[in-house]
């Protein structure tokens, strides 16, 4: 054995840790190399150096306290573990992990349902939206401007933009009906909605209005006309009515 | 001639029984203890406070971290017991909770260098092997603070592995399955750490720092 190798084992050997044969091969090397054999008596001293560390005397009180507050904390583990088995009877992790999974499951599903129903396109919240927006409007001094515009101007232009305008579309009607019935189809009245109340009002002065007077000219056309949100684009449809005696 | 040899086997008989009868006794305490009984659990932690305090002072060089680190070992061992299976050697599961705690609590307590010198003036280091000679007791109480200095100085696997080997006398198979390590890692490790041990232990021989005296 060279005294490299030898160098390495001896560690081990001052300790009984080195296997059977290696131990042998190693013992044969002492006998021959004082070199090694000195060193191999320096970790023996050196582990009986060690060794001599005992540890230091623990006394009972500080035993006893460390045992109680173990007792004490087991206790208090023990107390929670019956309260969560009194709130859910035999309680695991998987059943923790199923339930907790179910509950989100179920929140997820009734946040989507409430989403749905407050949902934007829906005509009943818009109205009742619209409705809101018309009573929160912020009341200002008379005079006083926001955005460059008078208060009275603001609500114009909200009530304005509210509004829409439609022509009442003719019903087909049997050839019995009386002539004022008749007549009324002919001249279709103005239906206007205020967004504002949601009332649907007759106008009558609409349909005299110049602006229709072009509806003359062309009775037999059906006139529909839409007031978008910007007060200055109107929409208006002529189509053919479907009770115009065909041309034969 | 006959009849010392008979009664040494009846001896040694008697011996082996009773090392049965304790280890059947330790065994019916932890299935007892596992099945949720304070007074067993209780008992267990009266058999085994104190090698697993002193183990933690050795790991940690602390007498306050050691009490926090034997306390949460039982606590740990509470929390596992329902992972633990009796045929397992009981010993062997506890050191190697106990290892876990000193590590965490060590990682946690890195930055704070523990104080050799409180231990000494506190007396937890000092081990007075003769109290009418004061000097040879102070001579002690340093030569064990430079062990433990000396411990501190090791990397942490192989000052675990040096404290099981050579402080707590376990065989480096015990050793290695409370690391978590195979047999040749842990005997490397010890290797390494005892040429350190008697490296630091030649510094302060020449420096003159250490006079041994033994009682």
């Amino acid at each position: 054995m060279q005294c490299t190798h030898a160098e390495k084992l001896i560690p081990l050997f001052a300790g009984d840790d080195l296997p059977a044969r290696e131990t042998d091969a190693l013992r044969r090397h002492l006998k021959s190399c004082g070199n090694c054999r000195r060193l191999a008596a320096e970790f023996e001293e050196s582990l009986d150096w060690l060794r001599g560390l005992a540890a230091p005397q623990f006394d009972e009180a500080m035993l006893d306290g460390m045992r109680d507050s173990v007792l004490r904390d087991v206790g208090r583990i023990e107390n929670r573990a019956r309260w969560l088995q009194w709130i859910v009877p035999g309680l695991n992790l998987r059943f923790a992990f199923a339930t907790s999974l179910a509950l989100l499951l179920i929140g997820a599903l009734l946040g989507l349902v409430i989403n749905r129903r407050q949902s934007p396109h829906d005509p009943k919240s818009n109205r009742a939206e619209a409705r809101k927006g018309g009573s929160d409007q912020v009341k200002l001094p008379p005079g006083k401007k926001l955005d460059g515009q008078t208060n009275d101007d603001k609500q114009a232009a909200s009530r304005k933009t509210d509004r829409r305008k439609f022509r009442r579309e003719p019903i087909n009607r049997e050839p019995s009906e009386s002539p004022q019935t008749e007549e009324r189809m002919a001249e279709p009245d103005l239906i206007t909605q205020n967004m504002d109340t949601g009332e649907f009002t007759s106008d009558q002065s609409a349909a005299a209005n110049p602006e229709d007077a072009d509806m003359d000219a062309s009775r037999d056309m059906l006139r529909i006309e839409i007031q978008t949100a910007d007060p200055n684009i109107r929409i208006i449809w002529f189509a053919p009515k479907s009770n115009a005696a065909p041309s034969k | 001639m006959e009849i010392a040899l008979m009664a040494e086997k009846i001896e040694g008989q008697d011996e082996s029984r009773d090392r049965e009868g304790e280890v059947a006794a330790a065994a019916r305490l932890i299935i007892r203890a596992k099945a949720g009984d304070m007074t067993a659990f209780d008992q267990i932690i009266t058999n085994h406070q104190r090698r697993v305090i002193s183990l933690a002072w050795r790991l940690l060089g602390n007498r306050e971290d050691a009490r926090d680190a034997a306390q949460e070992t039982f606590l740990r061992v509470y929390k596992s017991f329902g992972r633990f299976d009796p045929a397992q050697d009981f010993n062997g599961w506890l050191y190697r909770i106990a290892v876990n705690v000193c590590r965490d609590l060590a990682r946690k307590r890195r930055g704070d260098h523990f104080s050799l010198e409180a231990e000494v003036e506190s007396g937890a280091i000092a081990e007075p092997a003769s109290p009418h000679n004061t000097e040879s007791a102070a001579m002690l109480a340093q030569e064990q603070a430079i062990l433990m200095r000396a411990l501190a100085t090791l990397p942490e696997k192989e000052r675990a592995a040096i404290v099981l080997r050579d402080l707590e006398g376990m065989d480096t198979e015990e050793v290695a399955k409370i690391l978590g390590s195979s047999p040749t890692t842990v005997r490397s490790q010890i290797s390494a750490a005892r040429v350190k041990i008697k490296a630091f232990r030649e510094r302060f021989l020449k420096r003159g720092a250490v006079r041994i005296v033994r009682p």
